[in-house]
């Protein structure tokens, strides 16, 4: 992983220099060694957490103790001495990750009861939402995570900018981070920041440039090219004034094809009803068809999604954008290189369980989701909040550029020394660290050396993934 | 294959060496005894080291075939630099001699060549015990205690240092399993130098005595071994510490962490202690005519018992005297050992544990052809892996032993009793045998050739044979 300042290049293969912070090592029990609980046990376990993973089946908790630095338990999550054997009287935190919603919430209770400080349940079930605040209320569940919903957001959060490759938002939507490629025509391209932002006369920086492997967190000297993958943060007003003016804007999706009629189907055409989208599935099991017709009122075909004919019948190469979600990784790949070979203006592919992420990048799949890391970003947030005791909280946190960067919101709701106060060209930043904008009074400030944080203020920080836990951190 | 990997972790090995040869070199400072030997090595052992330590390589990911092809390279290269400064220094002036000697104090297996050892410099004998130190616990296991690593594959290294057929961690952490098992290790030794301080023995001779305790090696600084200080005392505080050095370190964390009950349903801690109570009664019963008192005669069978047992191999009475059922019981004891995860060598108890089982289970099934039995360790079901791992390294094991007695018998013409025991003293990382390599003898009267093969027995048996093989075999070194 390579981060830099662009004055300063790294060669490929250098160490991330995350640096470990006291009381950084806390003790989380995962259960569920599936996709999703392998997948968030590797992003933890780079930042020197206490690990100990359970799961029922043996060859799972094997393949993950072979990869990670982690203690692994075979037997049920719920099973009380098992999760006294992983320690769940002195833990952290819980994170229950299995495939079973019901099993997820009871090791939670029990967990607590045991005396685990916090618990994360990942609960799909929309039924069982009830269930969760009632648990909730009870101190016995600090977290859901629903990782199908959370994909179904961020697709629905793409499809109203297509220009996009990924788009998140801060303070509850008032702020968006768009990630996106320089086309070769762009007007942004060989043009300093400097210049570009008095061109432009709007509030909008350019927070990491992501160019040959290398990212940067660019300063108002610094010229974009062609190809170069950048996060821009700008108000919610504005984004669309944002790409046109960069002449990037690309309409709305009107309508969408989509493929499989999975959680992360039903999820998203709820979310999709208030964007006035005309949605199209196709789906091979009649059961599923007939529920998904009971539910929604988008069009619903069944028949085989990988059938030619069939998408091409429905209109695959006209849509306004494609999503590939049915279960099979494999079927998602192949028809979505089949969309965009046909004209597709946007497609989405979900990849559930495959770890070949950088070859279908590389192969030109233009937007892969996934549920492993959907959630990550959520339960990173959790966590740093924990250990956050200090009164600052974290609003929110995202990872962009590969999970290698991350924009991370604080509410400032006290005075921290050397950090409130104090105008921005005199505070000592650690390199790499950027204050992407502050937020007053509902207010987008995209800030200048002489603005400075006060108390009430949340403000955006980008950071190399994994720096950043408490807003001290961001000193040098 | 990861060759520049296996190399860098190789290298870091040969500079840890580097490291440690310094206390011997300040022993030899304190002495006023020569030092270039010493430092000739470390200089030997930098330079070598150096040029896999520059650059670190871009994939830094190793497996299983890494880790155990990684540990059998670690204790090979160790023990040819290890050699280096006994032949410096002349104490032993042949090369495959004095690497025979460091391959004996590596393995913690305490057989020795040395005829006349009392007149040898007080620093080079402080090295050539403190290997049983180095080697007790392993240096892969030094290596993973102070080098960080987050990546789960390092656990490769440490499956295949640590004896046993179990082999897990104590804590989530790779880095924090090998710093306890370390801390225990130096703590119980530590507390061992105190209390032979307390019976007498000077300073010196205590740090020796505890290493080759705590390693369950074996080497003394004396021609007559323990025997040599006619310190009852002594005798016993050494023998309490064999007895704890050859239980599973495991059962210590428990001991620490509060958490009795694992070590309430410990079986093999129950049968290791069964073991040694029984083969005391019997050979103190036995040899009860030998001795002056009752008294010496328990002293003398527990303390001869306990060394084999744990595999030390130190002696305080020349058992090659005693009566055939003696000697019998302290061969069969050569080859169970001491308990899995501890320094000892051997079988192991609960590898021998299994393996009835696994026999009685087999007959059972006999009896009764649709059965499905699960065998039970410490109330828990073995993974059938765990069991046919069992049963196929008492295979190997076998094998190993035949081809090499019979390597052995082609140069050398001793007695089968010698030429076979010292086989098993070797394998089971024990060091005196019976016959011409019993407590007063030593290994001089072998051949070169026998030397080589004996090395290559304790390597293969303080490593538990499979790194060892795969080490050997070309397959394990293709690309792919």
């Amino acid at each position: 992983m390579i981060f830099c300042d662009p004055l300063r290049k790294i060669r490929r293969g250098d160490k991330p220099g995350i640096k470990k912070q006291k009381g950084y090592d806390m003790k989380i029990i995962i259960t569920g060694c599936g996709t999703v609980g392998f997948a968030i046990c590797q992003q933890l376990i780079q930042f020197g957490h206490t690990i100990t993973a359970v799961d029922e089946d043996s060859q799972a908790v094997t393949d993950l103790c072979n990869v990670c630095d982690v203690y692994g338990i075979e037997g049920n999550a719920a099973d009380v001495s098992i999760l006294r054997k992983a320690g769940a009287a002195s833990a952290d935190l819980l994170i229950a990750a299995t495939s079973s919603d019901e099993l997820n919430i009871l090791s939670c209770i029990a967990a607590e009861k045991l005396g685990t400080k916090h618990t994360i349940a990942r609960v799909r079930n929309p039924e069982y939402t009830g269930l969760v605040e009632l648990v909730r209320g009870g101190k016995g569940l600090s977290l859901t995570i629903n990782p199908e919903l959370a994909v179904a957001k961020e697709i629905s959060r793409m499809l109203r900018f297509p220009a996009v490759a990924k788009i998140d938002t801060f303070h509850r939507g008032r702020v968006e981070l768009a990630e996106f490629e320089v086309a070769a025509d762009s007007p942004i391209c060989n043009i300093s920041l400097f210049d570009l932002r008095r061109h432009l006369k709007m509030p909008f920086l350019v927070c990491a440039v992501y160019r040959d492997d290398h990212i940067y967190i660019p300063s108002g000297d610094f010229k974009l090219r062609a190809g170069d993958i950048i996060g821009v943060t700008v108000s919610e007003e504005e984004i669309a004034d944002f790409f046109k003016e960069i002449g990037a804007y690309k309409k709305p999706v009107k309508d969408v094809l989509i493929t499989g009629a999975g959680r992360i189907t039903y999820y998203l055409l709820n979310l999709l009803k208030k964007g006035k989208i005309r949605a199209t599935v196709i789906e091979k099991d009649h059961a599923l068809c007939r529920e998904l017709s009971e539910s929604s009122n988008c069009t619903v075909i069944c028949g085989d999604g990988t059938k030619q004919e069939l998408l091409i019948e429905e209109g695959i190469e006209k849509v306004d954008a494609f999503l590939a979600l049915s279960s099979d990784d494999e079927e998602n790949a192949i028809v979505s290189l089949f969309a965009q070979a046909h004209g597709t203006k946007k497609t989405v592919t979900l990849i559930s369980s495959l770890s070949y992420d950088t070859f279908f990048k590389s192969i030109g799949l233009e937007t892969i989701v996934s549920q492993k890391n959907a959630t990550a970003a959520d339960v990173l947030r959790f966590i740093r909040s924990i250990e956050n005791r200090d009164g600052i909280e974290i609003e929110s946190l995202h990872r962009i550029m590969d999970e290698r960067v991350e924009a991370i919101e604080f509410r400032v709701s006290g005075s921290v020394p050397g950090v409130t106060d104090i105008p921005l060209k005199e505070m000592k930043l650690a390199p790499g660290v950027l204050i992407a904008c502050i937020i007053r009074e509902e207010e987008l400030i995209i800030p200048s050396g002489i603005d400075r944080i006060t108390e009430g203020d949340s403000v955006i920080v980008i950071a190399e993934a994994g720096r950043i836990s408490r807003i001290k951190n961001i000193l040098a | 294959m990861n060759y520049r990997m296996l190399w860098r972790l190789l290298s870091i090995i040969l500079l840890i060496e580097a490291g440690l040869l310094t206390l011997p070199l300040i022993v030899a400072a304190i002495y006023s005894e020569p030092l270039l030997p010493f430092l000739l090595t470390i200089g030997i052992l930098i330079v070598c080291a150096l040029p896999g330590l520059i650059r670190k390589p871009a994939d830094s990911r190793i497996y299983s075939r890494e880790g155990f092809l990684c540990s059998a390279g670690a204790w090979i290269l160790m023990s040819l630099f290890g050699a280096l400064p006994f032949v410096f220094d002349g104490a032993i002036p042949n090369y495959i001699d004095a690497f025979f000697e460091t391959v004996s104090g590596f393995t913690t297996t305490g057989a020795s060549i040395l005829t006349e050892i009392e007149s040898l410099h007080r620093g080079i004998l402080f090295w050539r015990s403190f290997t049983h130190m180095i080697g007790g616990m392993g240096v892969l296991v030094f290596m993973l205690a102070i080098i960080p690593s987050s990546d789960g594959r390092a656990m490769n290294l440490l499956r295949a240092e640590v004896p046993g057929p179990q082999k897990g961690k104590l804590v989530p952490k790779i880095r924090q399993t090998a710093l306890i098992l370390y801390g225990i290790y130096l703590a119980l030794a530590a507390i061992e130098v105190v209390a032979l301080r307390l019976t007498g023995l000077p300073l010196y001779d205590c740090f020796i005595n505890a290493f080759g305790t705590a390693g369950t090696g074996g080497f003394s600084v004396l021609n007559h071994s323990i025997a040599g200080y006619n310190n009852p005392a002594a005798e016993w505080v050494m023998a309490v510490f064999l007895l704890l050095f050859g239980v599973n370190f495991n059962i210590y964390f428990y001991l620490l962490a509060r958490r009795f009950t694992e070590i309430k349903k410990n079986e093999e801690l129950r049968v290791y202690l069964l073991i040694i109570l029984v083969s005391c009664t019997i050979v103190t019963v036995n040899t009860i005519e030998s001795f002056a008192t009752v008294g010496d005669a328990i002293r003398g069978s527990v303390f001869n018992v306990l060394s084999v047992m744990s595999t030390a191999g130190f002696s305080t009475v020349d058992y090659n005297l005693w009566p055939t059922l003696s000697k019998t019981v302290l061969v069969m004891l050569m080859m169970i050992g001491g308990c899995a995860g501890s320094t000892a060598g051997g079988l192991k108890v609960s590898r021998v544990i299994i393996l009835i089982k696994n026999a009685v289970n087999e007959i059972r099934h006999v009896l009764k052809p649709n059965s499905v039995r699960a065998i039970r360790l410490d109330g828990e079901p073995l993974g059938e892996e765990t069991c046919r791992g069992a049963a196929n390294y008492f295979s190997l094991y076998f094998l190993i032993a035949c081809a090499s007695t019979v390597l052995i018998a082609v140069f050398d013409h001793f007695d089968l009793e010698t030429n076979l025991t010292a086989m098993l003293a070797c394998l089971n990382n024990i060091g005196p045998g019976f016959g011409k390599v019993g407590p007063t003898g030593n290994y001089s009267g072998y051949t070169i050739f026998s030397k080589i093969v004996l090395s290559l027995d304790m390597l293969f048996g303080r490593l538990e044979i499979i790194p060892m093989i795969l080490f050997f075999s070309p397959a394990s070194w293709k690309k792919t």
